[in-house]
């Protein structure tokens, strides 16, 4: 347990520098976002409680809006998204193996099989771009190119999302 | 008590979104300007819609909105050709062009008492002397005429209404321009009497009455009523009925008439008595 949760704060510190550090300053075309700070919140263990969830969320999101000076943003957009995880794992029963206090069961595809994490994965990826750029826009008035920045981002973030599931792989990804 | 701390405790995760989305919101809003006016911008647009949906106006809201209407009502009745005075004249028959100028001014006023179920009804409007009323002004309402005005005090002006034995109208039918006096039995509220119209004069139930204009009181072509009942055919002059247009019962929102020209042709009208 204690293992599992160093690596979730190391995960989670090490994704919000590079989110506010590098990714933030870069620039790619069609003006898309790169974000990978939210792999943090996805890949929370199932057995984290709903409000850490919640505060995690929060505080990841908070963290860069500090770094990047825009407060509030990420916030919002970031706790929407783990409030959306929170409801997703209690409507999917099938992880709710126990009120254990083992922190090592990581959502990914060796848990849920590819069909549920890709679902899972992609549903609170785009959720939260949708949130952030409808956010960021402040209105209905360009409602497609905002639909766009949301579509285009999800699916950039979703590769990172399926590099990160590739490298966090390892061996704690035993139950 | 028990139950409700335990379906609190369950959706506990709720509340604590609620809370850290609603900081999170607050941030955004205060530190983003654009953000905040757009945000600013769409909430008007959402409650001016709401407002705008006209069971949620609030009374305060329809009150400005009348007053403003009345007043919006009575510049332009005014600048009617009715309310004009034909001040140059060109005899040259190929000339079709007038000078006017203003006759009538219509003061926007409300009735706040009176009634109509005594055989001499009377109408108190919130208008008075501070106002510009005096007495021997007509009052008009949106749908008709309402009466003349016989005493006034500074804020105050009572009204001898149309529904009141002694009162007598000078009306014209609109269809063939034939005038006659329109006087009220005592009756009922919404008849009254239309009498001096030839018998030789084609009259049909419906006919429009409005008012002639020859009194210099009221402005000609004021909406009066209709033609409800006609008798006397055979004889010298009908007996009409006239159903008036304005329902008395619900009057609220009047104007007041005032003749720029009263005190010459009333100088007039002495100087014809003495000759």
């Amino acid at each position: 347990m204690q293992t599992s949760f160093w690596k979730n704060l190391t995960r989670f510190v090490f994704l919000i520098l590079l989110q506010g550090l590098v990714l933030e300053h870069i620039d790619l075309p069609a003006n898309l976002h790169c974000m990978v700070y939210p792999v943090a919140i996805l890949l929370l263990p199932f057995q984290t409680s709903a409000s850490v969830v919640l505060l995690a969320g929060f505080l990841a999101g908070l963290c860069v809006d500090l770094i990047c000076q825009v407060p509030g943003l990420n916030a919002a957009s970031a706790t929407f998204m783990a409030f959306v995880r929170v409801v997703y794992m209690r409507l999917d029963n099938r992880h709710d193996t126990g009120r254990d206090n083992d922190l090592s069961g990581t959502p990914l595809p060796g848990q849920m099989g590819w069909g549920g994490f890709v679902g899972y994965a992609l549903w609170t990826v785009f959720l939260f771009h949708l949130a952030y750029f409808f956010l960021d826009a402040s209105s209905f008035k360009n409602i497609f190119y905002t639909l766009y920045l949301s579509i285009g981002s999800s699916l950039l973030c979703f590769v990172c999302v399926l590099l990160a599931v590739t490298l966090f792989k390892p061996k704690a990804n035993t139950r | 008590m028990k139950n409700i701390f335990q379906l609190l405790k369950r959706n506990f995760y709720v509340l604590l979104f609620l809370i850290l989305e609603a900081v999170s919101l607050v941030l955004f809003f205060r530190y983003h300007q654009q953000q905040q006016s757009r945000l600013y911008d769409f909430c008007t647009g959402v409650r001016g819609s709401f407002m705008s949906s006209g069971e949620y106006r609030t009374r305060r809201e329809l009150r400005d909105e009348n007053q403003r209407l009345q007043r919006e009502n009575a510049w332009l009745r005014a600048s009617l050709e009715t309310a004009g005075l034909q001040t140059v004249h060109f005899p040259d028959s190929t000339g079709t062009d007038s000078v006017f100028g203003q006759m009538y001014v219509f003061l926007p006023a409300r009735v706040v008492d009176g009634h109509i179920n005594l055989a001499d009804n009377y109408f108190v409007l919130d208008a008075g002397e501070s106002d510009g009323v005096a007495p021997g002004m007509a009052v008009i309402s949106p749908n008709g005429i309402v009466g003349i005005v016989d005493r006034v005090s500074r804020h105050f002006s009572s009204v001898i209404s149309v529904l009141h034995r002694q009162s007598m109208v000078s009306v014209r039918l609109a269809a063939t321009g034939h005038s006659g006096s329109l006087t009220w039995p005592g009756r009922r509220c919404d008849e009254a009497s239309l009498s001096d119209i030839p018998s030789h004069v084609e009259v049909r139930v419906g006919d429009r009455v409005v008012t002639s204009g020859l009194s210099l009181v009221y402005p000609g072509g004021i909406p009066v009523g209709f033609v409800s009942e006609i008798a006397g055919e055979g004889e010298d002059f009908y007996r009409l009925k006239i159903r008036f247009s304005e329902d008395y019962r619900r009057i609220g929102l009047v104007y007041v008439v005032k003749n720029l020209y009263k005190e010459e042709i009333d100088a007039c009208r002495q100087v014809s008595g003495k000759i």
